[in-house]
């Protein structure tokens, strides 16, 4: 087992508007809550308000949508610059944001879109992702995609690709196993060898999400759902390469109770607990 | 800033073709639905070429933006109609498409758009609609200046506060309305289905919208002098000059009533955390 050198901050859920008037009233039992970078990046008013209360008697961590660190557009210094001066506000122990691009030219996307796995783009995304952890003086953790399309230059496979740019970079990864699954049946790869073949002294932090089939069957990465048992079964081996990292689940839409999502997140901690105490 | 690597050309290209292909408009037909337009999708990139995956990325595009949108501007959508409302959007999405990355300025230059564009610079209560929702949303997450409270000043200063131009803060904002827009929003915000509400009716109205202690929205009807009032200060008038401006259109009973009725709405402003140094 290659040991995680990364602290476990335990299992957290990712903090979202329906939850608030829950979490203020019971200020319920959590390790953490995830936050969403770019909803705080706001001048002021009650986005910044809640997030004061909930750092009064949380620890936060961020994860950004917006890096878009697999554009051919060079690094927006002006986005960092609002983004490190939040991470000084909540204190996070590291940043995580998308292997992925998500601007070309002046046009923002607005979603997590993929590229061809090739060297030369490894090389770029790795230098690029090395300047923004620099800047930024926190760890920098990429996370994985969910994707849909795969492309006809691309020279080695997305792990491959995943752990070059990782280890180009120095930088850490935020593994997402909902998305190594729902990778692998929308591409037709076996998700067991993707995760065979990750450097987990690497790996700060887990996400588990649920997703969505389409009658065709391609899998969407929707967070609108409970976390599949296939998921699960990917944590478990996470959990056993690692020995326990930082875990979130995320849910985004179709919202539950507040304690019904921290239930769905719970079977995580379930999951570190059984293996503890057959260890 | 550190010197950056030259990108791949290749990868420049790959993200123009992309991008282009998943912002393509839909297609709206004549009952409001809309299709992707996949026989525009460039397939020579892709290992599979499915255009229904890259569908995918268009249709994801296309809603987010959409319901961002309609959750800023409930008002709007109502007075167009959903479908119209998509149209519109869309419309307005391809003329400026997103350029920031936060999804809160998506709307930047709807207001723009909307005064440019044919059939809605026409609809002047549309165009108002989207002004009020334009206002609130940014007062939503405006930031907040240090409060002036003329009582903390000294005799000197207030004495002279007549010369003085006080500021509005960030989060405060005034709005002329000529049909009942803000109070059918309100309605809309607390409904359950769009349907039970009217119509916004032809009557004018004065807002001061604002945050309140609590952070939350918050609107005060105004009356034609008070409205006056604070859009001479917010014009950067100094506050005699702000007066003089609302007793010159005053008539000669109000007027006589004028100063006190001025200090009661300064003391209520105050109050209201309105103003910034």
């Amino acid at each position: 087992m290659a040991a995680c050198t990364a602290q476990n901050l335990g299992v957290g859920v990712g903090l979202r508007i329906p939850h608030y008037a829950h979490i203020f009233e019971q200020w319920p039992a959590v390790d953490f809550f995830e936050i969403i970078s770019e909803n705080f990046m706001v001048a002021g008013g009650m986005p910044l308000r809640n997030l004061d209360r909930i750092l009064e008697r949380y620890p936060v961590i961020q994860h950004g949508v917006s890096l878009s660190i697999a554009s051919a557009e060079a690094l927006d210094f002006e986005y960092l610059a609002r983004l490190k001066a939040l991470c000084a506000r909540t204190g996070t122990p590291w940043l995580s944001d998308h292997l992925c691009w998500t601007r070309a030219h002046t046009h923002q996307y607005h979603d997590l879109l993929p590229v061809p796995y090739t060297r030369e783009y490894a090389r770029f995304i790795a230098e690029k992702a090395r300047i923004a952890q620099d800047y930024l003086e926190l760890p920098l953790a990429l996370e994985n995609l969910s994707s849909y399309v795969t492309f006809r230059n691309s020279e080695m496979t997305e792990w491959e690709f995943y752990r070059e740019v990782v280890e180009q970079a120095d930088v850490s990864m935020m593994l997402d196993v909902n998305n190594v699954f729902v990778s692998s049946v929308n591409h037709g790869f076996d998700a067991g060898e993707y995760l065979r073949h990750i450097p987990y002294e690497r790996v700060l932090q887990v996400h588990v999400a649920g997703h969505s089939e389409l009658p065709d069957g391609l899998l969407l990465d929707t967070h609108d759902n409970y976390v599949k048992e296939q998921v699960w079964e990917l944590y478990r081996t996470v959990h056993a390469r690692t020995g326990g990292v930082t875990t979130v689940l995320e849910w985004d839409a179709e919202f539950l109770s507040f304690e019904e999502t921290l239930a769905e997140a719970m079977k995580a901690k379930e999951i570190q607990q059984a293996y503890a105490e057959t260890d | 800033m550190p010197k950056q690597i030259k990108p791949p050309a290749s990868l420049k290209v790959l993200q123009r073709d992309f991008g282009s292909a998943i912002s393509e408009p839909f297609e709206f037909g004549e009952s409001g639905a809309f299709r992707c337009q996949t026989e525009r999708y460039a397939p020579e990139w892709l290992a599979q070429v499915e255009a229904d995956r890259v569908a995918v990325y268009n249709r994801q595009y296309w809603f987010r933006l959409l319901t961002v949108m309609q959750e800023e501007y409930p008002l709007l959508e109502q007075m167009l109609g959903i479908d119209a409302f998509n149209q519109m959007v869309s419309a307005y999405l391809d003329c400026y498409p997103p350029d920031s990355p936060s999804l809160n300025d998506l709307a930047n230059h709807l207001l723009e758009f909307l005064a440019e564009h044919e059939p809605w610079r026409e609809d002047l209560a549309v165009c108002q609609a989207a002004e009020l929702e334009t206002i609130l949303a940014g007062a939503f997450i405006a930031g907040e200046e240090p409060g002036f409270d003329p009582l903390a000043l000294s005799e000197g200063d207030r004495a002279a506060i007549g010369s003085r131009v006080l500021r509005l803060q960030p989060y405060v904002a005034l709005f002329q309305e000529e049909w009942s827009l803000y109070e059918t929003r309100a309605l809309l915000k607390l409904a359950e289905g769009r349907e039970a509400v009217p119509s916004p009716a032809r009557e004018a109205g004065w807002w001061l919208l604002y945050r309140d202690q609590s952070g939350r929205q918050a609107a005060e009807a105004l009356s034609a002098s008070q409205y006056q009032l604070l859009a001479a200060l917010a014009a950067g008038h100094p506050l005699d000059q702000a007066i003089s401006r609302v007793e010159s259109t005053a008539n000669e009973q109000d007027r006589a009533q004028l100063g006190s009725s001025i200090q009661g709405w300064f003391a209520h402003w105050v109050q209201l955390g309105i103003w910034t140094v």
